[in-house]
């Protein structure tokens, strides 16, 4: 009697055993075997934004690999679907009606830039697909639009130079500031973020002249600046203004306790223009391979800012930009954000996925993320992507703002 | 009083940025002047000199006011060629056909620039410290560039003053018929006079990477103040050209200075059509046109 029921407990535990091991075998199966997640991107290959985007799409597709290495979202592989948008906004609004009608992508990735995301943002809204704008500087396709399924990922121009100003208080002790800038929709955007830190911070606002973009001698503007007594000189526009400004000041011997500029001032060429002069001009930087950043990349695993920039010069044989970073950090954040559908829904569900989009605040590799909450006039438009205030220290770009983030201690006084 | 030296510091602070203007101007005023081609590709002889003066720099450490010994014959030369292999065949044509090759070569030689040289903007930095003129403070650089500015001037008019050549380019503007008439070989003044205006856009070009920032499109700024100012001295007249681009470079500077620069923008392009309308042959030339 005893050994028939033995032999009865045996018997079900073989076969219970048999049950879960078929289930689990099938279970990985299913997994590996699953149906990947598909993301669409209309890619600049060629044209125009040939070179800054081959280094977002080469940050995506590092992404790609090293999701897929660890097994997938939830056990569920991505699969980047692309095509050649020549650098043409037309031509990127065909594609993205493509991917999501033809190809079925379950979300996109924005084309690369202002110009193009702009083109294709009212046809993600009407196809509904939840996206992310990875490289797009000003605000045009969030603010004022209500937008309900894609988020901004990058920084807008107003949050380029506000680091600045709390470096100047802080530190240089600066009680005015001049605000110089090009009338454009950019450096407009960027003095707008001036104006607005220096009230916010009580900084007395002494000069605030917007230049025409056709200017080429800046030397009245920054001797009324002077002749102000301005002791923090911020704005700029591109290269061409960041030299003059800098000549201009230095010509009439201007002494600042900053002068930080936009965009000019944070390129190489800066540097070697300028030689000695460019020592101690700040400016602005949205990534750098130095700073102390770490993102999702799969349930359990994250991967700092320094493994990013070795796999990715192993993998591409050179050094990633910041375009790089912004294509590796957006594939982050979806990932955080499928990743949250497959364990709440057991699916990847757009409609939780672009909720989690618009809600979530966190980090990546690229910096921090957070945008204006969906329902609201500027739904979807990033607001916690700081800038690093950089800074020219004997010929090396050093960031010295925000302190946590420093790599430098600022220089204050300029000319060196 | 403080207005007033401001204003005085302005003025000539304008004077010395007026002087690039003043060289450009004059060679498009030259040129003009003897064969009555609209040279709108000017501006890109400018970005050739500038880049001429860029790279001597970078190869040879040689200063922009040495460079010139560069860039003056080499824009030279390649005006006499293009003179030679393309306007000279449209010379008595309509104004027109002159004016599309022209702008045909300005494209051509900004996109040939693009491709060889790259869309980088580029500079350098030579004698930027400030020194102390008549009380106020002044880029070394700038004065460097206003005397060697003033001394090509000077040059070129005691060229045409004095030599035989230089009375022949003034001969074949004043009258083309009777100077072919006196046995003067016209053929040949128009190479020189389109060459010597391409060398002086090439010396005020030289000067470009140091004073502005030097791209493939830096001429299409020039070009345009270049019309305003010929056309405020007078078309065709040197000595117009001469002193209108240092007045509007006084101009500009000082409603940059008051006003904005907007308006600064404003008035030299303004300037083009006040003139036109009240004063034809410009405020340095005669009234008939």
């Amino acid at each position: 009697m005893l050994n028939a029921r033995i032999a009865g407990i045996r018997k079900l535990l073989t076969s219970s055993s048999v049950v879960a091991a078929g289930f689990v075998l099938l279970t990985s199966l299913a997994a590996f075997g699953q149906e990947p997640i598909k993301i669409g991107i209309s890619m600049s290959v060629t044209g125009r934004f040939e070179r800054p985007a081959g280094y977002l799409f080469e940050g995506h597709k590092l992404w790609e690999k090293h999701v897929n290495q660890r097994g997938g979202i939830q056990g569920r592989p991505v699969k980047l679907v692309f095509y050649d948008d020549k650098s043409d906004p037309a031509e990127a609004i065909k594609l993205t009606r493509r991917l999501a009608t033809v190809d079925r992508v379950d979300f996109l990735f924005s084309p690369y830039g202002s110009e193009l995301t702009a083109a294709v943002a009212s046809v993600i809204e009407e196809l509904g697909v939840p996206a992310i704008a990875s490289i797009v500087a000003t605000v045009g396709p969030w603010q004022g639009k209500n937008a309900k399924w894609m988020t901004q990922f990058s920084s807008t121009a107003p949050l380029y130079l506000m680091g600045s100003v709390d470096l100047a208080i802080e530190r240089a002790e600066a009680k005015n500031i001049a605000i110089l800038y090009e009338d454009t929709p950019f450096p407009v955007g960027v003095a707008d973020g001036l104006r607005a830190r220096a009230k916010e911070r009580g900084l007395k606002i002494l000069m605030d002249e917007k230049y025409d973009k056709a200017l080429t001698d800046w030397s009245p503007l920054v001797s009324k600046a002077r002749s102000l007594g301005a002791e923090f000189l911020a704005g700029g526009g591109y290269y061409p203004a960041a030299v003059g400004i800098a000549r201009a000041a230095a010509g009439i011997g201007y002494r600042l306790k900053l002068l930080a500029l936009v965009v000019g001032a944070a390129d190489p060429k800066f540097v070697k223009d300028l030689g000695l002069l460019a020592e101690g001009v700040a400016g602005s930087d949205i990534w750098l391979p130095s700073v102390k950043t770490r993102g999702f990349v799969v349930e359990g695993a994250t991967i700092a800012n320094e493994d990013f920039v070795r796999s990715y010069r192993e993998e591409f044989k050179r050094d990633p930009e910041y375009w790089s970073a912004a294509g590796y950090g957006a594939g982050q954040l979806l990932a955080r954000a499928i990743n949250e559908s497959l364990k709440r829904a057991r699916k990847a569900d757009r409609n939780l996925i672009r909720d989690f989009l618009f809600s979530y605040l966190g980090e990546t590799i690229y910096g921090d993320y957070g945008v204006v909450k969906l329902g609201q006039a500027d739904a979807g438009m990033q607001v916690r992507k700081q800038h690093f205030v950089i800074q020219w220290q004997k010929g090396k770009k050093e960031v010295v703002w925000p302190r946590e983030l420093a790599s430098a201690e600022p220089w204050i006084g300029w000319p060196k | 009083m403080g207005e007033l030296l401001n204003l005085i510091e302005f003025a000539l602070r304008g004077l010395m940025v007026g002087a690039v203007y003043a060289l450009m101007a004059m060679g498009l005023s030259l040129i003009f002047g003897v064969m009555r081609v609209v040279n709108v590709a000017h501006g890109e002889f400018l970005m050739l000199g500038g880049y001429v003066s860029f790279f001597t720099w970078s190869y040879t450490q040689l200063n922009p006011i040495a460079s010139l010994l560069i860039a003056m014959p080499v824009l030279f030369f390649f005006g006499v060629a293009i003179q030679r292999l393309f306007i000279e065949r449209v010379v008595g044509r309509p104004e027109l056909s002159s004016l599309m090759l022209c702008f045909g070569l300005s494209i051509i030689l900004v996109q040939g620039a693009q491709v060889l040289f790259t869309p980088d903007p580029r500079g350098f930095t030579w004698l930027l410290y400030p020194v102390r003129l008549l009380g106020w403070n002044f880029p070394m650089y700038m004065l460097m560039i206003f005397a060697t500015s003033m001394v090509i001037a000077f040059a070129l008019f005691l060229f045409l003053k004095a030599t035989r050549w230089g009375k022949a380019i003034r001969a074949v503007s004043q009258n083309y018929e009777v100077a072919q008439a006196c046995g003067i070989d016209a053929r040949k003044v128009r190479m020189l006079s389109f060459g010597c205006g391409a060398a002086l856009a090439g010396a005020a070009g030289a000067f470009v990477p140091v004073q502005f920032s030097l791209s493939p499109g830096v001429g299409h700024e020039f070009i345009l103040k270049s019309f305003a100012v010929v056309v405020v001295g007078g078309l065709g007249s040197l000595s117009g050209a001469f002193l209108a681009g240092l007045l509007l470079g006084m101009v500009e500077s000082l409603i940059t200075f008051y006003f904005s620069s907007h308006l600064a923008q404003l008035t030299f392009y303004a300037t083009i059509i006040v003139v036109l309308l009240l004063r034809p042959g410009g405020l340095f030339g005669t009234t008939e046109t």
